[in-house]
C-alpha cells in the first residue's frame, strides 16, 4: 500500500524526480556506544512542485520508509532540498 | 516474505583483531577493525553500512511518493 502524492492531491501537474540523492550521516557516540541520531540529507530536481509539497513528501518518506520503521528507537533528522531546474 | 542475509566474522581480540562483513548477494564484502569502527582506521564499519541501508531505503520511499 504505497502513498501516492498524486492521488492524495499533494502533487498537481509536474513530473516525478528523475534522480534522488540521499546522504545518510550516522552519529556514533563512542562514549555511550550508541547511535545518537541519523541525518538524512536528500536532494532532487522536481519540476512542477512547490517546496512545501516537496517537504511534505520527504517527511512522509522519512517517517514511513522500511528502515526508518525498523529504527524507531533512533532519532532520524531530515534535510530535503528541492533543486531548481536549469533554464 | 523475503529473507535477506549478511554474514560477519570476527577473529582475535577486540582491539587488534579483525572482521569481515559480507552481504548475501555478494555485492558488498568489507573488512573492519576496532580502528575502522571507533577511530579512523582503514576499513568499513557497521554504522556506515547502516547508513547505506537507510539512504537507499529512504530514496526509494521518497520516489514512491509520486
Amino acid at each position: 500500500m504505497l502513498f501516492h502524492g498524486l492521488s492524495l492531491g499533494l502533487v498537481k501537474a509536474g513530473f516525478a524526480p528523475q534522480r534522488i540523492n540521499t546522504i545518510a550521516t550516522v552519529h556514533l557516540d563512542t562514549e555511550n556506544l550508541r547511535i545518537s541520531a541519523i541525518d538524512l540529507d536528500t536532494k532532487a530536481q522536481v519540476p512542477g512542485i512547490n517546496e512545501q509539497q516537496f517537504l511534505r513528501l520527504a517527511e512522509w518518506a522519512k517517517t514511513n520508509c522500511i528502515v526508518s520503521q525498523a529504527l524507531l528507537g533512533t532519532e532520524i533528522r531530515l534535510q530535503a532540498r528541492l533543486v531548481e531546474a536549469a533554464r | 516474505m523475503l529473507t535477506r542475509t549478511a554474514d560477519a566474522v570476527w577473529e582475535g581480540n577486540l582491539r587488534d583483531g579483525k572482521g569481515e562483513m559480507k552481504v548475501g548477494s555478494g555485492a558488498f564484502d568489507g573488512p573492519y577493525t576496532f580502528a575502522s569502527r571507533f577511530e579512523s582506521g582503514k576499513g568499513t564499519n557497521p554504522e556506515e553500512v547502516l547508513g547505506a541501508a537507510h539512504a537507499g531505503c529512504f530514496s526509494m520511499a521518497f520516489r514512491s511518493a509520486w
